[in-house]
């Protein structure tokens, strides 16, 4: 069974001087508020580098939160980048409707 | 007790509710448990769905929100599991016990009020979707014509119809999630999807669990239009909706749902302001009344017995010949009061089912903590009860099968070094026998170590050194307080509080608790209880100037004793010589300090009575009154609980008598009196006036 994200998951991230963040595996429903705080400091730097490699379990809330994240940094002039997609985040953005929105910040 | 709140019709219902919830978890419970043993079949399928979603109708009603979320889950995980998309592996089953306990705390705690974690039961909730996520993805690979699946590889006559689907802002928190429901589409057809996401904020002004995004779906299928409405059958009340066929109408399958189970309700969501009707399987003519008013109807009851009994001793003061129809009306009138009496206490007889169906949740639980394997074989379950009975009855009955798993049962690995199945079983029965119901549980582990037992006693200082004991004074040893066996103290058991307080709870239900065992083979606990609480037929004895009853049940037998039968013993009071036998004797008027011209015994008369799990003893009394059946009125509810007294009621004559607890009478024999003042509350009138409430 996959781990439950909590704090034990966010708190195990690594968080380097340029505002890169491991994302947890889980991004589930009671992830997203944990999400929600972790960007809205992340956008106070200056870049946000956001490693999605290890996500395999992606829920709307934390798509709308990736997606709200990504055009406050627009709007800020913050660069946000999410690099290493896994097939989960991929899967789901395209589910939503959202690779559009999504396209510009995936590399 | 009639609440403040009852008048409203509201309050009415939501009481209603979660009355209906136990019923329903109760069948869930039920259900799934045949479904783990492979006992159940399709309609086993159907009434755990029909249970999860009577639950989850009324929960919206409500605004339970948290329920709703989590039944929902649950409901689609079931839902999937009638269409076949999920088989009903053993990992799978279990996650549906998981959560059926789950559903039950969360309940409980919307009845109570009580707000839960955040995060309570979300790793079972995600089990559950990650299940349902699995399901989606598989291809269609189940040889099983279902027809939804069928119909989506059915190209001929495809249809396209636009979906608009605005979630409103609280549907995610119920823990929809739209991902499952477009999955659901994909299955049914090609499908295009347009976000809407004007409505999102900035990242500081979002809501992380509120929905903003909306939808336009375009879906081909040739599935009909039922099959589209049904993908968002659970989120209707959570959304804005609109299906719309594009281009030909190829007309619309009248075929039903396929997940409509038969006799299901159809296939579409609750209203929110309707709480679910819950489907019978069997039609049963009943009403469902309140429980206040059966009680108050079991005191009129009472207080009706009690005037009969009246009447029956002024009756008995009458000339025969003179009053013949006075004194026949007297004894129809005792006959219908018993008969009466006996129907309302079968109006509130309850099978045992209610406690018996969360014993297997407990074993699950104590399992997995305790790496053991065990399952729990009930029988009986169907045996009926005095409600207040069962509502005492589920703490022992949990405490004997938490001891029994944990001081039981061995570890699988000890289990097949001794050449016993890896897996343990916990046997727990139900029967009546002469009056009383008896429940029997028994489990197949290590039994009672006896040379353990006894040199821990003894260790303890509650056996003298080289006392003799036979093997079932030492198996009874275990009730004793502050007594444990338990090598390591767990937070399960092993800290002495244990089979003590099981045996104090039966005893204050008027019970008896033996244990029988075999070292290496396991033990069995056997518990007596009466049918009921509210009625006990009695020996009225009398001391000095009082009346006392002693409960029949306990009573082996009476004799009034020769000089030569009683024994001095230093220290430990008098003791009768009967048969070989050495009993102590308790002297009532010293137990309550009354003044009596009896103290001897030989004038008096002497009681052999049973005590639970204590051995016999001898009650000395002035003399015996009579045999009677008399009405339980609660001391504790009316005036205060007192030492070797279970309880009070009001004989014939109209004086109040106290109900005799005879185990606990030794222990107050010290000629103090016990708690009891020597005089009795002095308003007698208001006493009897009060006493409205049966035990």
């Amino acid at each position: 069974m996959t781990a439950i994200a909590g704090d034990e998951n966010i708190t195990s991230v690594s968080e380097t001087g340029d505002g890169r963040y491991s994302v947890p595996a889980t991004l589930d429903l009671t992830a997203a508020r944990e999400l929600r705080e972790r960007l809205v400091g992340m956008l106070s730097g200056n870049s946000v580098v956001l490693d999605m490699s290890a996500v395999d379990r992606m829920s709307t809330p934390c798509v709308q939160v990736l997606l709200a994240a990504g055009r406050s940094a627009d709007a800020a002039k913050v660069s946000f980048r999410i690099v290493d997609a896994s097939d989960a985040f991929r899967a789901a953005v395209a589910d939503l409707g959202l690779e559009t929105q999504f396209f510009k910040w995936v590399s | 007790m009639t609440t403040q709140n009852e008048g409203y019709p509201l309050e009415q219902f939501r009481k209603t509710y979660f009355e209906e919830c136990a019923e329903l978890l109760d069948a869930l419970q039920a259900n799934l448990d045949s479904l783990s043993n492979g006992s159940g079949d399709d309609d086993t399928l159907h009434a755990i769905f029909r249970s999860v979603h009577s639950i989850k109708g009324g929960a919206g009603a409500f605004g339970f929100d948290g329920l709703v979320a989590f039944s929902h889950v649950f409901e689609s995980l079931l839902d999937a599991m009638r269409e076949d998309k999920i088989p009903a592996t053993p990992d799978v089953t279990q996650l549906l016990l998981r959560a059926s306990d789950a559903l039950g705390d969360i309940v409980n705690a919307a009845r109570a009020d009580r707000a839960l974690p955040a995060d309570f039961a979300s790793d079972i909730r995600s089990a559950m979707q990650e299940v349902l996520l699995g399901a989606s993805d598989e291809a269609d690979a189940t040889p099983i014509q279902n027809e939804t699946v069928a119909a989506a590889v059915d190209v001929s006559g495809e249809q396209r119809y636009r979906i608009q689907f605005t979630p409103h802002s609280e549907m995610l928190q119920k823990a929809n999630e739209p991902l499952l429901l477009v999955k659901q589409l994909r299955k049914l057809g090609g499908l295009t999807i347009e976000a809407d996401v004007s409505k999102l904020p900035v990242l500081n002004a979002l809501e992380p669990e509120a929905a903003y995004i909306g939808w336009t779906f375009v879906l081909e299928t040739g599935a009909p239009q039922s099959a589209v409405h049904e993908v968002f059958e659970f989120v209707e009340d959570d959304c804005d909706l609109k299906i719309e066929m594009l281009g030909n109408s190829a007309g619309e399958s009248a075929e039903p749902p396929p997940s409509a189970a038969p006799g299901a309700t159809a296939a579409i969501a609750t209203p929110a302001n309707e709480p679910a009707a819950t489907p019978a399987p069997t039609p049963t003519q009943s009403i469902r009344v309140d429980v206040d008013k059966v009680d108050r109807l079991v005191n009129l009851v009472g207080e009706l017995v009690i005037t009969q009994a009246m009447l029956t001793e002024q009756g008995t003061l009458l000339p025969v010949d003179q009053y013949p129809a006075m004194l026949h009306g007297i004894e129809a009138l005792a006959q219908s009061a018993r008969e009466l009496q006996e129907s309302v206490m079968a109006i509130r007889a309850q099978p045992v089912k209610s406690v018996f169906a969360r014993m297997p949740r407990v074993v699950r639980d104590l399992a997995a903590t305790l790496h053991k394997e065990v399952r729990i074989v009930t029988a009986g379950e169907m045996t009926e009860i005095d409600k207040t009975v069962i509502e005492q009855l589920n703490d022992p009955l949990t405490h004997m099968i938490r001891n029994a798993l944990d001081h039981g049962i061995e570890g699988p690995d000890e289990r097949a070094a001794a050449g016993k199945p890896r897996q343990g079983t916990i046997h727990l029965s139900a029967a009546q026998r002469s009056g009383r119901i008896v429940i029997e549980v028994s489990d197949d582990g290590r039994g009672l170590n006896r040379e353990k037992v006894l040199a821990k006693a003894q260790d303890r200082g509650l056996v003298a050194p080289g006392a003799s004991l036979t093997d079932e004074e030492i198996d009874n040893l275990i009730f004793l307080p502050a007594f444990s066996t338990a090598d390591v103290v767990s937070n399960i058991s092993g800290r002495g509080v244990g089979m003590d307080v099981v045996k104090r709870n039966v005893q204050a239900l008027g019970g008896r608790i033996s244990v029988q065992s075999r070292f290496g083979h396991g033990s069995k606990f056997t518990l007596s209880l009466p049918l009921t609480l509210a009625v006990v037929d009695g020996m009225v004895v009398s001391v000095g100037k009082e009346t006392f009853i002693l409960p029949l049940t306990a009573i082996i037998e009476s004799l009034r004793p020769q000089p030569n039968d009683i024994h001095p013993v230093v220290g430990r009071g008098d003791v009768l010589a009967l048969r070989g036998e050495y009993l102590p004797l308790t002297y009532l008027h010293r137990c309550f300090a009354i003044d009596t011209l009896v103290t001897d015994p030989c004038q008096g008369i002497v009681i052999i009575v049973q005590r639970d799990g204590a051995g016999t003893i001898g009650i000395v009394v002035d003399e015996l009154l009579g045999q009677q059946q008399v009405v339980v009125k609660s001391l504790e509810a009316n005036y205060d609980a007192v030492d070797g007294i279970s309880g009070a009621t009001i004989l014939g004559n109209g004086r109040v008598a106290l109900i005799l607890d005879v185990t606990h009478l030794r222990e107050i024999d010290d000629g103090s009196g016990g708690n009891l003042k020597p005089q009795r509350p002095a308003q007698p009138i208001e006493v009897q006036e009060d006493m409205t409430h049966a035990a």
